[in-house]
């Protein structure tokens, strides 16, 4: 194994958690402010990848048709929370469950009515296509550094939104305190309807930068689902800071043992099991690494403080 | 635990069509009808009711009185299926062999997923027992040994003593219902049980409950890999049914539909899991006829369920998350 | 006094700054019945809870029965005969008043694990629940759901799932909050009789109730024992009286 392909694929887990950042970011928002289970982020995910590929084949500029694409999952998650999601939001979590998986078979077999179930393109903009040289040997591609890029510059803008801004304050005590911010005459459903959409547009970009990598397909969001319910796990309820942590750190190891596993059991095993047991081992890998923070820490590595940045 | 007796029509209705032995033998009832009028199809159906509605049952065993709200009960529904397809690969094919193995093995899985989900609450558990699930859905697309993603067909049907009296359609059916009978009976007599009753005093009031000197977490943690067996014995009847084991009975998706089955039919109510799962498999055939996008309709159903409040409800978790 | 029924040894317990038990050692004996009174924010509860076991302190022990019991869980502490009768109402709402107090007496048994055999049909489980039922006054109320019970009746029916286990020591939170005064005299009049039978810790503001009852009373103020005495050396006391009985000090 060498140092070139250990750096790419360390860039490839990286650029992987980022992805699962923004989905998770908005999940975890929803769960820590309105305790709301929302299994349905996903769809938002899957949608926007749909609408920016639809309006980048329709207008020919990816960053019009991304404009486009996040303007309509914004609005869609209006829609979403005022239909639906806001009825939900002070009734048990069974409710919850049932409704947001209604959402998602309404959502899927819908999208395979209007596109079919055969993925649809979606191809990296122009400028950055390509691979550009990192060092000698390192060819990368452009547009996965451009990920890497935007969602950590995403979860820069989420820390200034959070600590820094009027509705991040609100958005800090709403998850600890509801009472007092409905008694200082904030109306929390609207909080919580900016909240929701405001996650909704963040997994719909998450789905329309990862949509040139993977392919959009009608179910492209439900993987994404489960790992950021893992990520959500491993940070604590409510934290971005823990997302963000736990995002990169289940996106390295799932990468990185995906990538490695094999070899690495081959110094300890005969190969022919190495092959065998290896993707198995490594498709575990994140979840026993979940277990292992439950033993030890039952509610996140990010506790404490529920959706904060800095405590 | 003694309800008057229903006095209007309707409510003798409810009664009759809820009472636990309703469902069952109206699954009987079209298996019979379908071997006397040489209906293959009525067989086919009625089977996948009857296991459906087996893994629908144990589900709403924990979820329903144990207001344990588990995303992950595909997990052991398909490990049941995959025991009977490697113990058929190691040239076991006993149904008298293959059951039990199918039940441990499931139960086996829920001993350490289920001690660690136990730990948490609410938000927590669902997505825990959902994520354990999909471990288990990757595991087995990961074993290229007993086909990976693609799956593999069983190395034919089981035996009952030797003698290859699954051959035909119609004994599996029967033997598919009477596993289900007894299940039922077993969890209807452990719900009016001792076990039952610390179950549910648990989720109404689990401070309470330990105080008096009961184990909450292992009362939890017996009753969740109870239904986990059972939900194996589900498992393996499919694979046996089918003829094919692949991840895709694990996928999470199946575990929704369980839950949902298990809401439709009422959840409080025990026997309600397997009308649910009768309601589902009609709905994924008679729509799955007229349209591909079934899940659509499916979908629709429950949020209209979920819309006009017309479930039994019960406030589950909403207690303290 | 021979061997003390329970005992605290220098329980300590702090929550961030605030501190709940400041080394907090007191003992119940064996025929007692000790009282456990202070303000509001004085640490009672907590101190409660460290007793049940729901809470654990973070330094000190909790002997009970001659045995350290500051490591075992709520469960196991109530099967080597510890029963707690909750400050709020703390009833199985969905059951039946007899159910609660079959369960009740179940525990003591120690099992959950009996699948087959009907609860209802455990006779033997039945008559001592029916019979305890009858001692605190819930006669003929035994079908009701406990949900539905007026509150006096509640904190009873509590009693009565205390009672059934045959409890080595009742651990009573409270046990008047909220009652009117006739059920409130009747269930001291029920306690009294205990005297002697089964010891008791019992936290309450009631007054009347305390003197009538306690055989020593300790008095705990800002989470540490401020006294422990019989109720004549506790009504003399000057700091009790100006911290608690909110008398001003002379």
């Amino acid at each position: 194994m060498s140092v070139t392909l250990l750096l790419v694929q360390i860039l490839n887990g990286l650029q992987f958690g980022v992805i699962l950042f923004l989905v998770a970011a908005g999940l975890t928002l929803v769960f820590g402010v309105m305790d709301f289970v929302n299994l349905a982020h996903g769809v938002q995910y899957m949608i926007g990848a749909y609408l920016t590929a639809t309006a980048v084949a329709a207008t020919g500029s990816f960053g019009l048709g991304l404009l486009i694409g996040l303007a309509a999952a914004l609005g869609l998650g209006l829609v979403m929370e005022f239909v639906l999601f806001r009825h939900l939001t002070r009734r048990d979590h069974l409710e919850q469950v049932l409704a947001t998986f209604g959402v998602i078979l309404v959502a899927t077999d819908g999208v395979k009515m209007i596109f079919g179930p055969a993925p649809i393109a979606l191809s990296v903009p122009e400028a950055f296509s390509g691979s550009i040289a990192l060092m000698p040997g390192l060819l990368y591609p452009v547009w996965r550094l451009v990920v890497i890029a935007s969602g950590l510059f995403v979860a820069f803008l989420l820390w200034f939104l959070i600590t820094r801004t009027r509705i991040g304050m609100l958005v800090r005590a709403g998850s600890t305190h509801p009472e007092m911010v409905s008694a200082l005459g904030v109306d929390i459903d609207r909080l919580f309807l900016f909240v929701f959409a405001f996650g909704a547009m963040l997994a719909g970009f998450s789905g329309a930068m990862a949509g040139p990598i993977l392919s959009v397909e009608p179910h492209m969001g439900d993987t994404v689902l489960i790992l950021a319910f893992v990520v959500i796990v491993i940070g604590g309820i409510g934290s971005v800071r823990g997302a963000l942590v736990a995002s990169l750190i289940v996106g390295l190891v799932d990468t990185l043992g995906r990538a490695f596993a094999t070899d690495l059991l081959r110094l300890v095993v005969d190969r022919s099991s190495a092959a065998q047991a290896g993707p198995a081992i490594a498709s575990m890998a994140i979840y026993l690494f979940m277990a292992a923070v439950l033993i030890f820490k039952p509610s996140g590595l990010f506790t404490g403080e529920r959706a904060t940045w800095t405590k | 635990m003694t309800s008057p007796a229903p006095r209007s029509l309707p409510a003798r209705l409810v009664a009759l069509l809820t009472h636990p032995v309703t469902a069952i033998a109206a699954i009987a009832l079209v298996v019979a009808a379908g071997q006397i009028l040489d209906q293959g199809f009525w067989v086919t159906l009625a089977t996948r009711a009857a296991i459906l509605g087996l893994a629908a049952l144990s589900l709403g065993f924990i979820l329903g009185q144990g207001g344990l709200v588990s995303f992950g009960h595909a997990a052991p529904f398909g490990i049941g299926a995959y025991v009977v397809l490697i113990a058929g690969e190691a040239g076991v094919r006993d149904v008298l062999v293959l059951l039990p193995l199918a039940f441990l093995g499931s139960a086996l899985f829920a001993l350490p997923t289920g001690a660690l989900a136990l730990r948490t609450r609410g938000v927590y558990f669902i997505m825990i027992t959902l994520a354990f699930a999909q471990m288990g859905y990757f595991v087995f697309s990961a074993l290229s040994a007993y086909g990976g993603d693609d799956g593999m067909s069983i190395a034919g049907r089981a035996t009952l003593l030797g003698a290859r009296v699954f051959r035909s359609d119609g004994a599996l059916a029967w033997l598919s219902i009477a596993v289900l009978a007894a299940a039922s009976l077993f969890l209807h007599r452990t719900v009016g049980a001792r076990f039952g009753h610390v179950l549910r005093a648990a989720r109404d009031n689990e401070a309470r409950t330990a105080a008096l000197g009961f184990s909450v977490f292992r009362t939890r943690l017996a009753a969740t890999m109870i239904a986990a067996g059972i939900a194996g014995l589900a498992g393996a009847l499919m694979a046996e049914q089918t003829g094919f084991v692949s991840p895709s009975l694990m996928n999470w998706h199946r575990s929704g539909e369980l839950i949902v089955m298990v809401v439709l039919g009422g959840s409080r109510r025990l026997s309600g899991a397997v009308l649910g799962a009768i309601v589902v498999v009609l709905v994924e055939e008679f729509l799955g006829e007229a349209t591909e996008y079934w899940k659509f309709g499916l979908g629709l159903l429950i949020l209209a369920v979920v819309a006009t409040r017309v479930v039994d409800l019960p406030r589950l978790l909403g207690r303290r998350a | 006094m021979s061997e003390p029924i329970l005992r605290l040894d220098d329980i300590q317990k702090r929550y961030g700054a605030l501190i709940v038990s400041d080394h907090v050692s007191f003992s119940v004996g064996a025929k007692e019945i000790h009282a456990l009174i202070g303000p509001n924010g004085a640490g009672k509860s907590t101190l409660v809870g460290q007793i049940a076991g729901s809470i654990r302190p973070d330094a000190g022990r909790v002997v009970f029965d001659g045995r350290d019991v500051t490591g075992l869980p709520v469960a196991r502490r109530a099967r080597l005969g510890l029963a707690r009768v909750f400050q709020t109402s703390n009833v199985i709402a969905g059951f039946s008043a007899l159910d609660n107090v079959v369960l009740a007496a179940a525990a003591t048994d120690g099992t959950s694990f009996r699948f087959i055999r009907p609860l209802a049909g455990e006779r033997r489980l039945r008559e001592r629940a029916a019979a305890s039922l009858e001692r605190v006054g819930l006669a003929g109320r035994e079908t009701i759901l406990a949900g539905a019970l007026a509150h006096g009746e509640k904190r009873a029916l509590e009693l009565a799932m205390g009672l059934v286990q045959e409890p080595k020591f009742l651990l009573l939170d409270e046990p008047m909050a909220g009652t009117g005064r006739e059920e409130t005299e009747r269930l001291t009049e029920l306690l009294a009789s205990l005297d002697g039978k089964i010891p008791m810790l019992i936290v309450e503001h009631d007054m009347a109730t305390v003197f009538r009852l306690a055989h020593r009373i300790t008095v705990l103020i800002g989470g540490a024992v401020a006294i422990t005495g019989t109720a004549d050396e506790i009504r003399a006391d000057r700091q009790v009286r100006s911290a608690y009985l909110g008398e001003e000090a002379p």
